[in-house]
């Protein structure tokens, strides 16, 4: 790459507002140079904000005409029938009921679609499943299932992160979640998963009914660990263990309403779940928040307040610049 | 902040289309994804009529996509590569321009430029003479608001050469335009 290739690349990126801090320092001495460059870099800039402006060019075929071939069905003929046609009209229904039955039989046998509900940074979502269960997914997580839900022996979905679930009741169809390592199974309840990829913790909990977990590599091999109402089990991941605990109610779901409880929670993991819940990014520049941990409680406070106990508890000072968090300092060492 | 009422919280239920919404989507975002199924296909007949195709099917959806963008784009590159699969064509067979082609009204007198929409349409103009493909990737990225990584992933190069493309983009974009900036500059 050449001296100015790399140039324009770190001028895109303060144009982009991706731009590190090497990228910054580059760019800022190049610019620091001369005053050419300090012009060069206002044309681009005014060029690039120009260039977003640009409107999208039109349509191949234009609309009207798409949206008519969605209306051209055939209009339907009606005409009165003799009495031979009759018998004509009997067996093509003999025959359309043949071809019914075959295509529902190769429907059944068709591969299955899957429905991915994703809530991103910042979001959350409310589903309703086919068999009218609720889920609730928080942010930075994602849901899928077949489309031929109600079809299945079992209603299973997958989970990566974490989601709150109302089961609608049905002792011939279980409810199934796979999550990470973990396979919960349940027939009509509710109860919580949290199984973010980046985190070690799987943990499910169960606000009411009764829920069975099992390790999903190994689902005969062991009893399912049962969970009752205010049990929450946790699945270490790294080192394979289950610890069960109990939890309060609003711990379970608290999420739903907005709130945010960190329990002894290892700041680096507090940090992760900020990014997602208010779609920032955080900036550590290589500082580990490991052995600090925080007990604290929000309930939905703007990311300030939380960011300002960070500050007073473990004097860890922070600067935001649009959506991007910078963090300095701690007694965390 | 991305939330602050509570009711926001689990508001975003999913919905289906309305025809203005739908409409809107369809002009601003059909003529860049046959531009993007074209790179891969390599051909105006099957573009068209795969990008109908999506749409149609977006339409009958009963639910839409949250990221209809996004949904439209992946499934527009798992369309082109079934067709591809299907035709048994060497997987990625681009329209590839090794040189710049110069248009001739490209040095426009800046008098003419004067206006926002004239320049606009002046920087339309560079861009389209931009080659193929690296026009394919400005666009993404600065008219349809796509990451490096997602344009990456998208038309199946590595993030290094999306920077490239777009690192060379403004670069011949700003050595032909700087121009009529010079005059807005000045004016200012």
């Amino acid at each position: 790459m050449t001296m100015e290739d790399q140039i324009w690349e770190c001028l895109l990126n303060r144009l982009n507002r991706t731009e590190t801090a090497e990228s910054k320092l580059i760019l800022d001495r190049w610019l620091a140079t001369n005053g050419a460059n300090l012009k060069q870099y206002d044309e681009v800039k005014l060029i690039w904000e120009l260039t977003g402006k640009i409107k999208p060019e039109t349509p191949i075929l234009p609309f009207n005409q798409f949206i008519e071939q969605l209306d051209a069905k055939p209009a339907p003929v009606t005409k009165k029938l003799g009495f031979w046609k009759l018998g004509i009209a009997a067996s093509l229904i003999g025959v359309f009921l043949f071809s019914a039955l075959y295509y529902y039989q190769s429907k059944q046998n068709q591969p299955l679609t899957w429905v991915v509900k994703k809530a991103v940074a910042g979001k959350m979502l409310k589903i309703s499943l086919p068999d009218s269960s609720t889920v609730w997914l928080n942010s930075g997580s994602e849901l899928s299932y077949v489309q031929q839900f109600t079809q299945q022996k079992l209603r299973a979905v997958n989970l990566k992160g974490e989601a709150y679930f109302e089961v609608k009741h049905d002792e011939e169809h279980p409810f199934v979640v796979k999550a990470e390592k973990l396979t919960t199974t349940v027939y009509g309840t509710s109860f919580s998963v949290r199984a973010y990829q980046n985190e070690n913790l799987t943990s499910v909990a169960v606000n009411s009914g009764k829920v069975g977990v099992t390790e999903t590599t190994n689902p005969k091999g062991n009893q399912p660990i049962m969970l009752l109402p205010n049990d929450q089990l946790s699945y270490n991941k790294s080192e394979g263990g289950f610890v069960k605990t109990t939890v309060a109610n609003e711990t379970v779901n608290g999420w739903i309403d907005g709130e945010i409880v960190f329990e002894q929670t290892s700041v680096d993991e507090v940090l992760e779940t900020l990014g997602r819940k208010y779609n920032v990014k955080i900036e550590t520049e290589g500082n580990t928040y490991t052995n600090c941990k925080l007990t604290a409680r929000f309930k939905n406070e703007p990311i300030e307040a939380v960011l300002n106990v960070l500050k007073l508890s473990l004097n860890i000072k922070s600067t935001q610049i649009k959506q991007t968090i910078y963090l300095k300092g701690g007694n965390c060492m | 902040m991305q939330f602050t009422a509570e009711s926001d919280l689990v508001a975003i239920e999913i919905k289906s289309f309305g025809l203005n919404e739908f409409e809107t989507l369809y002009n601003n975002v059909s003529n860049a994804l046959y531009k993007y199924v074209i790179y891969y296909v390599n051909d105006e007949e099957v573009a068209k009529s795969i990008v109908n195709d999506l749409f149609v099917q977006l339409w009958f959806k009963e639910e839409q996509p949250i990221n209809v963008k996004g949904y439209l784009y992946r499934a527009a590159k798992n369309a082109s590569l079934n067709y591809l699969q299907r035709h048994k064509r060497n997987p990625i067979s681009y329209l590839e321009q090794d040189e710049l082609t110069l248009m001739a009204d490209l040095n426009m007198q800046s008098s003419e430029v004067n206006f926002e929409s004239s320049q606009l349409k002046f920087l339309q103009n560079l861009i389209s003479s931009l080659p193929q493909r690296r026009q394919l990737v400005f666009k993404m990225h600065r008219l349809e608001g796509f990451s490096y990584a997602e344009i990456a992933d998208l038309l199946q190069i590595s993030v290094r050469t999306v920077e490239d493309h777009l690192s060379k983009s403004m670069q011949f974009i700003h050595a032909h335009a700087k121009h009529f900036i010079d005059v807005k500059l000045t004016e200012a």
